[in-house]
């Protein structure tokens, strides 16, 4: 070790120097002291002196506290640090500490300083713990105890003034000569324990009767096993007046592992040592597992917590004083108590005051320098920044140290609130109420079925309706029944006189095309008309070529032949008076192609045989229809008659077209009728142009005389209609003036 | 002639899907579609059978199409009367009163009443075939001519696309 490396500048210096020749920094520190006490600075000037006994009381506290903390952190450093101090944190975390005082198993953390310090320098497989790397000299500590703190200056001071004989330590004793750490370690150890005893012995003499003396439990270092034993093989075995009995206890549980009875009174013990011994002995012995212990827990302040958790009143701690004492079986972990629980149970300690009923015992507040309440400004801070509920709990380690009620945890968290109920009701007046109820009523009358007004059974309608039917079935029904044919026939007109020319002209055995183009409904009327033209025909001998574009057609066709041949005498059947060409699809267009080449169009009749009736006379000598002697069209609706006029007229050169139409196809035929040249050269338009056609042929109408029998009914029913009509028209054209008048009578009262 | 004759055949064929679908689903009026698949299938195994003019079909047509048909145009006409003489009592204007004597004029004017023919009314030149002449046949006319108007515009946006009747 010849050269220091400066902890400032990092420049080498002569080993001997106290000060870097380059920066003037200390190269030594100026405490002897242990790990704590050599990072902690020193705050020399706030140690309190100890002029008196109770200045001598106060360092006592603070002394043991910063040993009983410093044993906790290293408990403390790797399994709870959130309980533990972080300037002790920071302190046992630094590597520098570890790399001197620890050793690199991790179970080493949980032993005291010292007691590691004990272990490493005894143990020889790990003798490089011992040395101190020359490249830490920032870190390397003057073990000669020159450096001494003021404190233990004094205590020291008061010690070799009081001239009691203490028991010398072994620890020093112990330490290889050989060994660089080992008599330096070995004096500190001797100067710390010879502490302790000095303040076993104040304790003996009652210096301290009442004071403050902070309760704490000497926990069983949970060394490891190893450890243990090995510890417990290095060291000597120490007679039992060398040690003091708390340490001796301390010592013999940590090696052991077994219980040891230590009477107080003859080792000279203080009470409350006695109870620890008693406590640490029954940790051993009665370990029972957590959440068994029962109502009897060792710790007032864990009986508080629970009895908080459980919303027990502190009122309701009814335990003797003597139960206190008397510690009965202790959880598992309570030997490995943290700093956290052991502020709570201080903490409960203050607030309940369960404690201080239960010992008697006035405990004056402590006397802290003032560098350790800057440091832990918990009392300070509660008190400033208490937020409302006092019951909170205060914080007692981390940023938020000493705060209160800042974190509500688990039991607000776990407080189940019964949820505020709304009143559904809403504030309404009496007259608003009264609105609602109105509006709610006429929206479920809404909803509601509501019958039907029943109707009259003859209604006027209705009875105007059956009046109708019966006037009309009267009106057409007696002439028929009756055979009534009272009424004059229509006179001749010109379209009539023109198509009876036509037909009269025609040689004999004409060939004529009849187009039936009319529905089954109109058959009455058209029957009526064709009757008597058809008839006239059949006496000229006509070879009757039907065809029609309607699907009905070639049936009427049929009945239409078959009625006037039996009504006129004729013997109209077979293929031989008649060729039925059936039905001839596609309309306008079907009757263009049938105008143009009728063969291929319809070849076939609608005979039995589906004879091909152009092949055979008289059709075999008609190759179109221009060689037709007339064509008739039978036609109720004026645009199948149009299309006939219009597509196969033209066709015909000049053979004569004429119309037998229904009365409501008049309009759009007449004017072909009237047209130059004549595209109709004859019409027959209704039943009055049947009956107009029968009386220009009397003999025709004797024969068959359907227009006749239909007349006299025809004259009657179109009276009778027009009648209705007219005579309805009225009486409903009065009523409704009637109504008018009356609604504009009930208008004007209103 | 050839696509009528199957448009014809495709119309009977889907009057028979139509209301076999009736049947299948029991709808209201499916006894209706019942007669209906009945008289079609009689008739045309008549029909195709014996041939259309032979006895049976010429049976069924003259004892039931016909008869049918011609009751049809008989309610008509006592429709038609009602109807025109309620006319008046719904509405009262110009048009209805020239409604109403226009029908009776034709009704009237359509043959002698009881053999009296009444100069100016009856006849080719009677107010009857004044009516039916002109202004029947001028609205006629005018009808057709806006249906044959329609279709010619209808047949171009057809072949020019803008109308698909039968796409989407």
């Amino acid at each position: 070790m010849d050269e220091i490396r400066c902890p400032m500048c990092g420049k080498p210096n002569p080993a001997d120097l106290e000060e870097c020749q380059h920066c003037q920094a200390r190269l030594k520190p100026l405490m002897n002291t242990s790990d704590w006490q050599a990072e902690e600075p020193p705050f020399p000037e706030s140690t309190p002196q100890p002029s008196d006994t109770s200045g001598d009381e106060a360092s006592m506290d603070e002394w043991l506290s910063f040993l009983r903390e410093n044993e906790e952190a290293g408990d403390d450093q790797g399994s709870s640090g959130d309980s533990t101090f972080e300037w002790l944190e920071d302190e046992t975390d630094d590597e520098s500490d570890k790399d001197i005082w620890m050793g690199p198993d991790e179970s080493d953390e949980d032993l005291p300083n010292w007691l590691k310090e004990m272990g490493t320098d005894d143990l020889p497989t790990e003798p490089e713990r011992v040395h101190f790397p020359e490249e830490e000299g920032d870190q390397e500590i003057e073990l000669e105890g020159e450096e001494e703190p003021d404190w233990l200056q004094k205590i020291r001071t008061r010690q070799m003034e009081e001239s009691s004989v203490q028991p010398e330590t072994e620890f020093g004793s112990t330490a290889e000569p050989g060994e660089t750490a080992g008599p330096e370690l070995g004096d500190d150890l001797d100067e710390e324990l010879s502490l302790i005893a000095e303040f076993e012995q104040d304790i003996d003499t009652g210096e301290y009767a009442g004071e403050a003396v902070p309760e704490f439990e000497i926990e069983q270092e949970a060394l490891p096993e190893g450890m243990e034993e090995e510890i417990a093989d290095e060291l000597p075995e120490p007679a039992e007046d060398e040690f003091p009995a708390w340490m001796a206890g301390v010592v013999a549980g940590s090696a052991a592992a077994a219980s040891l009875e230590v009477d107080a009174e003859t080792e000279g013990l203080p009470e409350w040592l006695s109870d620890l011994e008693k406590s640490s002995t029954l940790d051993q012995e009665e370990i029972v597992p957590f959440g068994e212990e029962g109502d009897d827990l060792t710790f007032d302040w864990l009986q508080s917590q629970v009895r908080a958790d459980q919303d027990i009143p502190f009122g309701d701690m009814s335990e003797p004083e003597g139960e206190l004492a008397d510690i009965g079986p202790v959880s598992p972990f309570v030997g490995d108590l943290s700093d956290f629980l052991e502020d709570a149970e201080l903490s409960t300690l203050e607030s309940g005051d369960v404690l201080e009923e239960t010992k008697g015992e006035d405990l004056a507040p402590a006397d802290l320098p003032h560098w350790l309440e800057a440091m832990r400004p918990i009392d300070a801070a509660a008190g400033m920044y208490a937020m409302g509920d006092k019951d909170a709990p205060v914080e007692s380690s981390g940023p938020l140290a000493g705060l209160q009620g800042v974190l509500p945890v688990e039991p607000e968290i776990a407080q189940l609130k019964k949820p505020i109920a709304y009143a559904l009701r809403l504030q309404v007046s009496e007259n608003q109420q009264a609105h609602a109820d109105l509006f709610e009523k006429l929206v479920k009358s809404e909803g509601e079925p509501k019958a039907i007004a029943g109707r009259p059974v003859l209604s006027s309608q209705y009875l105007f309706r059956l009046i109708i039917f019966v006037v009309l079935l009267l009106a057409i029904a007696w002439p028929i029944f009756t055979n009534s044919q009272v009424v004059p026939l229509p006179g001749l007109s010109p379209e009539v006189l023109d198509t009876s020319k036509i037909i009269g002209d025609l040689p004999d055995n004409p060939l004529v095309l009849l187009a039936v183009d009319y529905e089954p409904g109109l058959a009455g009327e058209l029957e009526a008309i064709s009757a008597v033209v058809v008839d006239h025909l059949m006496l000229k001998g006509a070879y009757l070529t039907l065809v029609s574009t309607t699907p009905n057609g070639p049936a009427l066709a049929e009945r239409m032949i078959a009625e006037i041949s039996a009504s006129g005498g004729h013997s109209y059947q077979g293929i031989d008076r008649y060729a039925n060409l059936g039905y001839i699809p596609g309309g306008v267009i079907g009757l263009q192609g049938f105008a143009r080449s009728p063969r291929q169009v319809a070849p076939y009749a609608l005979d039995p045989d589906s004879t091909s009736v152009w092949t055979r006379p008289p059709l075999d000598q008609a190759q179109n229809l221009a060689e037709f002697d007339l064509v008739a069209v039978l036609s109720d609706d004026p645009g199948r008659a149009k299309a006939w006029i219009e597509q196969v007229q033209p066709a015909l050169d000049d053979t004569p077209m004429v119309a037998l139409i229904s009365s409501q196809a008049e309009p759009l035929v007449r004017p072909y009728y009237h047209a130059y040249p004549k595209q109709v050269q004859g019409m027959v338009v209704g039943l009055a142009g049947g009956g107009s056609y029968e009386n220009a042929h009397q003999d025709l109408a004797a024969r068959s005389g359907v227009a006749r029998r239909y007349w006299d009914a025809y004259t009657l029913g179109m009276l009778a209609a027009a009648i209705l009509i007219g005579a309805g028209g009225v009486v409903n054209v009065i009523a409704k003036i009637l109504e008018t008048q009356k609604q504009a009578k009930a208008g004007g009262k209103s | 002639m050839i696509v009528a004759s199957t448009a014809l055949f495709i119309g009977v064929a889907n009057l028979l899907r139509v209301h076999w679908g009736k049947i299948r689903m029991a709808r209201p009026g499916s006894a209706y579609s019942v007669l209906l698949i009945v008289s079609l299938v009689v008739t045309l195994v008549v029909a195709g059978l014996f041939g259309p003019t032979a006895y049976w079909p010429m049976w069924i047509f003259n004892n039931i199409q016909l008869p049918i048909e011609s009751s049809l145009m008989a309610i008509l006409s006592v429709v038609l009367i009602y109807s025109a003489a309620r006319l008046l009592r719904r509405r009262i204007d110009l048009f209805s009163v020239v409604f109403t004597i226009v029908v009776l004029i034709i009704l009237l004017g359509s043959g002698p009443i009881f053999g009296i023919e009444i100069p100016g009314f009856h006849g080719p030149d009677g107010l009857r075939a004044l009516i039916m002449q002109v202004p029947a046949v001028a609205g006629a006319r005018g009808i057709l001519l806006g249906v044959a108007l329609g279709t010619l515009a209808t047949g171009l946006r057809v072949l020019m696309g803008v109308d698909r009747p039968y796409g989407r």
